[in-house]
């Protein structure tokens, strides 16, 4: 034991001349004084891309502020509502479908399926086995709800861009939500977006990065040779985007 | 920082020699990826652990006291569960006497559930902690510990969800390949063409992303990136690995099982209980290991509660098909020279209680070949639990922990079940800390990475030995 704790104790003192020493400090880029004594930025080393960083400490703290939370099928039809309106079938995923109740049709842009994965289900159902998403106190943003939110939105955005299209060339795009004209504005965009979110309130406002989406919108369409099929799919990428928006689902 | 182990280690041989400071001060214990390691858990639920085979007798033929009726010695009404076959240090009743073949891979580990609710030991088996904030399931720290520079975002297929330290793991839910190559795709209404610029823009959003009352996940801009491109893009090695899914797939099938479990007298009643979403769970765990697009799955198995009877007989038959198909796919990893990369993770939520007063009938076909009727009575939540590990660097045959009298757990100081009643008896996070320890040690260099997403652990010695 004596001869451990001597080990011990001259291990220690060494440690303090062994040929590097590290700054601990949590978050802050970690700084390597050389034997030459010489500083060097280690904020790119593997350890620092490590969530677990040498010499960390526990972080008993919460930060201040709600955990990130993702709004489920029920909380997005809210939203999806003001922009996509169910036709006569309802919404899109029963187009041609046969569904056992007329509400499973007009009641969500989710198929019933794709509701569970969007963390809605009803209770004892054979959904609420992988339903987990909002009943766990933590929240992570999975393939699944990544992948069922782009596959509803693409089906309705489908569905609105070619009728919006339609409408712009008869000349008719007063109930247009979101094609204004051949190519989008910023002031459409977020006009769109102020749709989604119910906004009526002129003093109200909210960033979408419209003018991005426009110069996007010119890119991807840019050197088209089909440019009808080039307009459809750029604004159809435009729409799922918008209404895919973290401030959409992130709450 | 210093390293317990490595010190430990030194200091035995030569106290104070300066010549060792480097490679005691100067190691880089982060996280080094080498191969693709792969983690399969396998969860038994609350399933009668001699029945599934995940707590033993200490020797053939002879149930320790009051395994089946407190206090007293006594085996089970079921006689196929007190008939054995011995392989190194393990023993299986007749229902599971196939898997003599393996042991060599295998290690039971026993310790204490800490919980007899469901809710509560679900949670500490699979994550080690009360809550699932608190730890991530294994198969997440260790998908963590595969990040590199240029795999940011590591791939596990579970219904679990993350905890703070593994922040960077995509989580993926599915059941067969074919779901996962529908998940991993975006769906033929979204456009593939004339639309890169606008995803672009898009990424860029979530880069931007920001709230003054919500705490956004710190990765949730990488994360949103990565997955975006894999719905855009898919996941082009799947479409490459026909030959061996198919080799899989026909391992698992019917014939197989049904040849493997031969040799079991109830060999009819095991192959009624064949599931086939197990299979195809199997199959899609096995090509995700194959693949390295994943590294590790949660795969739920057995969810039996019997408190009112059976768990002798049904308990007894379903598990064992499942372990037939696990011992096929073990065999397949083998012939895939992948015993190195994979390790299967069988646990529990917790074993079961000596016998209870209420019972049901139940017909078995016995050793002799006739058919017999037994009385098969209830189990309540008892406090052992057992893990069985499958590694080609586990101790072999071994037996760790233990459960003796009236299936009360208690700790060992060696692989061959020897008690030590100064330690206290092992618990889940300890467990299977230390085997990521000693058989994944480029992703678990030191007990500090593991610590960083199980903060209580604290080495087996018996595991590491």
């Amino acid at each position: 034991m004596r001869i451990f704790l001597i080990s011990l104790a001259l291990l220690t003192a060494c440690s303090g001349s062994s040929k590097k020493s590290k700054k601990t400090d949590v978050g802050a880029p970690a700084v390597v004084t050389e034997a030459n004594g010489e500083k060097q930025d280690n904020s790119k080393t593997k350890e620092e891309e490590r969530s677990v960083s040498e010499g960390s400490t526990l972080d008993l703290l919460l930060p201040a502020g709600s955990a990130m939370r993702f709004l489920d099928a029920r909380g997005l039809q809210v939203y999806y509502r003001h922009v996509f309106a169910p036709k006569a079938f309802g919404y899109m995923h029963c187009e041609g479908q046969k569904p056992r109740m007329g509400s499973d049709c007009d009641e969500s842009i989710f198929n019933a399926s794709e509701r569970a994965s969007m963390g809605s289900f009803e209770m004892n159902s054979p959904e609420f086995g992988i339903g987990t998403l909002n009943v766990h106190q933590s929240e992570n943003l999975s393939l699944n709800y990544l992948r069922t939110l782009r596959s509803a939105l693409g089906r309705e955005c489908s569905s609105l861009v070619k009728i919006e299209l339609a409408q712009l060339a008869a000349g008719t795009i007063e109930t247009n939500v979101l094609i204004k004209a051949e190519k989008p504005s910023a002031e459409s965009l977020d006009a769109f977006m102020r749709k989604i979110f119910g906004l009526t309130n002129p003093a109200s406002t909210i960033e979408v990065g419209a003018k991005a989406y426009t110069e996007a919108f010119e890119s991807a369409i840019k050197d088209a040779k089909d440019k009808p099929q080039a307009n459809f799919n750029a604004y159809v990428g435009i729409c799922v985007s918008l209404s895919m928006d973290p401030q959409v689902f992130l709450y | 920082m210093i390293n317990r182990r490595k010190l430990v280690q030194y200091t035995a041989g030569a106290a104070a020699s300066s010549s060792l400071m480097g490679s005691v001060f100067a190691a880089d214990d982060s996280p080094v990826p080498k191969s693709n390691r792969f983690l399969l858990y396998i969860h038994f639920g609350s399933a009668c652990g001699i029945a599934s085979g995940l707590v033993q007798p200490v020797a053939p033929g002879k149930w320790p006291k009051g395994f089946f009726q407190e206090g007293a010695e006594a085996g089970s009404t079921n006689p196929l569960l007190n008939s054995h076959v011995e392989a190194q240090g393990l023993i299986f009743h007749d229902y599971l006497k196939f898997l003599a073949p393996l042991a060599k891979d295998m290690c039971l580990v026993n310790g204490t559930p800490q919980s007899l609710d469901h809710n509560v030991a679900r949670v500490l088996q699979k994550r080690g902690a009360t809550q699932g904030a608190l730890a991530p399931e294994w198969g997440m720290g260790l998908t963590e510990n595969m990040k590199t520079a240029e795999r940011r975002n590591p791939m596990i297929v579970t219904e679990g969800t993350k905890s703070r330290s593994t922040s960077d793991v995509t989580l993926v839910k599915a059941r067969s390949l074919d779901e996962l190559k529908t998940i991993t795709t975006d769906n033929t209404t979204i456009p593939k063409t004339h639309v890169d610029p606008i995803w672009a823009a898009l990424k860029n959003r979530f880069k931007a992303a920001s709230s003054t009352t919500v705490n956004y996940e710190a990765n949730l801009a990488e994360t949103a990136n990565h997955q975006l491109d894999t719905l855009i893009a898919g996941l082009a090695p799947l479409g490459t690995v026909k030959a061996e899914t198919d080799s899989l797939r026909a391992a698992l099938d019917r014939p197989q099982i049904t040849t493997l479990v031969a040799g079991c007298a109830d060999k009819v009643e095991i192959m009624n209980q064949f599931d086939n979403n197990f299979k195809e769970e199997l199959i899609l765990a096995g090509i995700l290991a194959k693949t390295g697009l994943a590294h590790a799955m949660t795969i739920e198995a057995l969810d039996d509660d019997n408190h009112v009877g059976g768990a002798d007989v049904t308990t007894a038959r379903r598990a064992a098909n499942r372990w037939a198909m696990i011992a096929q796919f073990w065999q397949w990893i083998r012939s895939m020279n992948l015993q190195n990369d994979v390790m299967i993770v069988v646990g529990q939520e917790f074993s079961r209680s000596p016998y209870n007063i209420t019972s049901e009938n139940h017909d078995i076909v016995g050793l002799d070949g006739k058919k017999i009727r037994i009385i098969s009575p209830g189990r309540d939540h008892g406090v052992s639990m057992g893990t069985m590990f499958i590694h080609a660097n586990v101790p072999s045959g071994g037996r760790i922990g233990t459960v003796g009298g009236n299936l009360v757990p208690q700790a060992t100081k060696d692989s061959k079940g020897t008690v030590d009643t100064s330690l206290l008896p092992f618990t889940s996070e300890n467990i299977v800390g230390s085997m990521f320890l000693r058989v994944f040690p480029e992703l678990f260099p030191s007990e500090r990475i593991v610590r960083g997403h199980w903060p209580t652990f604290k080495e087996v010695a018996a595991i590491l030995a």
